[in-house]
């Protein structure tokens, strides 16, 4: 059986389980399952151990410095990583090695985390599936010949596959939540500015997010309380206070006034059977469990994606731009001919974008003035083969998250069962800025009453 | 959906950009830009309020 984070740390802190048997059991995962994931851009066996091995020093000797003491983890490779290879599984950066750690990298370490090695993401959190760069993309544990979906493509699979107990992910159009969906684990991007992204290779900046993903809801909760936190090197980072994120986790949903966003699957974006099933089966439970359950009408998910995607492509290019003149050949395809259309966007373009941003969450607020947790789909149903992923998917069709990138709020994808060939399916809860720790109560309420975190992809065996 | 810019008119756009593409990558970006169209429209619409300030918006406060 693989722990989670919840339960690893219980047995550590009680001296039942060993952080040194604990990151061998999954580095013995990562040898079973790597040659078909592709999670790993770089493993770092050797390395895990000597943490591993010094985690269970200090342990005897003075007890956990907290819940994520001894826990093997891995960081998507955008996060900067002193002394190495930070790539953003790209070209362009190959043989990077920064000399600084991101601030959630140096976090997650003071708070004990083994470090396993960096974790496959699409080029620069943006440009994948791509077959043309230097490591191959990674695979969706539930079936390999699927999409994991990305961009934290890595973190997904290897969470799902028991490789590591979590990891980080960004998310600047629902590169946290995609994942996390596909790959039938939990994901959550909390609220702009509440985890910094000081170190962390960017996507694009007034879009851009940092958060855990884990198996299970406590285990993000635990994850997010170290990485969270005002951080002056970060412009974007919200002084505010820390939460207790598991303070209302176990309190119960009664009262909790829930919003269905239904025009959402039933009109804009139709999703699968099963993933429309688990969202109503979802809204059964709550009302059952003394919520009220009442349907919200929020602007058309196109008027997101457009916003959206105008300020993504615009600051985007704004990063890659230097490179882009000097050698586009450096990128891969796809990310190469995404990046051409942020060139090509007028300061015009992008100013009437923020427009729409401030419009949209003055609308977004309006709508839900009665509500603390908004419910939709997380993706339009299961994985899809990862050689039939259409290169321009974003442009044809809008997406569930990015609506919540434009506006900042936090968000978190929840399993809701299994559907055609065995493949997760999810759900996204959205709650208002800075109230994660509702967020965190009411999935977890969620999720301890259905089965789903009991089984795991049939390749961990 | 397809561009309603010609393709003569877009490797005008791209050359404007600096950026060394081949004629057949300009040709395959070309083939979509018809998406960036649709939202260029969207962004627009309703017309903006001409006094309606960008989400963000200058600051004398530093950080900010």
């Amino acid at each position: 059986m693989i722990p989670s984070i919840t339960e690893a740390a219980a047995a550590i802190a009680a001296k039942r389980l060993s952080p040194v048997e604990l990151t061998e059991a999954c580095l013995a995962r990562t040898a079973k399952c790597e040659p078909q994931l592709n999670a790993f851009i770089l493993l770092d066996a050797e390395g895990a151990r000597a943490q591993a091995k010094a985690a269970e020093a200090r342990i005897m000797a003075a007890g956990p410095r907290g819940p994520l003491d001894g826990i093997p983890f891995a960081h998507k490779d955008i996060y900067g990583t002193k002394g190495m290879a930070t790539t953003a599984h790209s070209k362009v950066l190959q043989g990077h090695i920064p000399t600084e750690d991101a601030t959630t990298v140096r976090k997650l370490a003071e708070a004990g985390i083994v470090m396993l090695g960096k974790l496959a993401t699409h080029e620069f959190a943006f440009g994948g599936p791509s077959f043309d760069l230097p490591w191959p993309p990674a695979r969706n544990p539930w079936n390999p010949k699927h999409f994991p979906a990305g961009s934290s493509s890595g973190t997904g699979a290897a969470v799902a596959a028991g490789m590591i107990l979590g990891g980080t992910g960004s998310d600047t159009g629902g590169s946290i939540r995609g994942p996390a969906a596909l790959c039938g684990i939990t994901g959550i991007k909390p609220t702009y500015g509440r985890c910094s992204r000081a170190g962390v290779l960017p996507l694009a900046q007034s879009l851009d997010h940092t958060g855990p993903m884990a198996w299970t809801v406590e285990d993000c909760a635990i994850l997010l309380q170290a990485m969270a936190g005002h951080d002056p090197a970060d412009p974007a980072s919200a002084n505010r206070p820390v939460p207790d994120f598991r303070g209302q986790i176990g309190k119960g949903v009664k009262g909790l006034r829930i919003g269905l966003v239904a025009d959402w699957h039933d009109r804009d974006l139709p999703v699968s059977a099963a993933t429309k099933a688990g969202l109503l089966a979802a809204m059964d439970f709550f009302r059952k469990e003394g919520a009220e359950v009442t349907e919200v009408k929020l602007p058309p998910m196109a008027d997101y994606a457009a916003c959206g995607w105008v300020i993504l492509l615009a600051e985007a290019y704004a990063v890659h731009e230097h490179w882009m003149r000097r050698d586009p050949s450096l990128y891969g395809e796809l990310l190469r001919n995404r990046l051409v259309l942020g060139a090509l966007l007028t300061a015009a373009d992008i100013l009437q974008a923020q427009r729409k941003r401030r419009a949209l969450i003055a609308a977004t607020h309006a709508a839900t003035a009665g509500v603390d947790i908004l419910f939709t789909a997380s993706a339009t149903g299961e994985a899809p083969l990862i050689d039939a992923v259409p290169p321009w998917l974003f442009l044809d069709k809008p997406n569930y998250t990015m609506p919540f990138n434009v506006t900042g709020w936090p968000a978190i994808t929840v399993c809701t069962g299994f559907g055609e060939g065995g493949l997760p399916v999810a759900m996204q809860m959205i709650a208002k800025p800075f109230e994660e720790p509702a967020l965190f109560g009411a999935a977890h309420a969620y999720e301890a009453a259905h089965s789903w975190r009991a089984k795991r992809p049939a390749m961990v065996g | 959906m397809p561009p309603e810019i010609t393709e003569t008119e877009f490797r005008a756009l791209v050359a404007r950009t600096g950026i060394p593409l081949s004629a057949a990558q300009i040709a395959a970006i070309h083939a979509v830009y018809g998406g960036i169209e649709a939202w260029q429209r969207s962004i627009r619409t309703p017309a903006p309020v001409p006094a309606d300030e960008p989400s963000t918006t200058f600051s004398t406060e530093p950080g900010r």
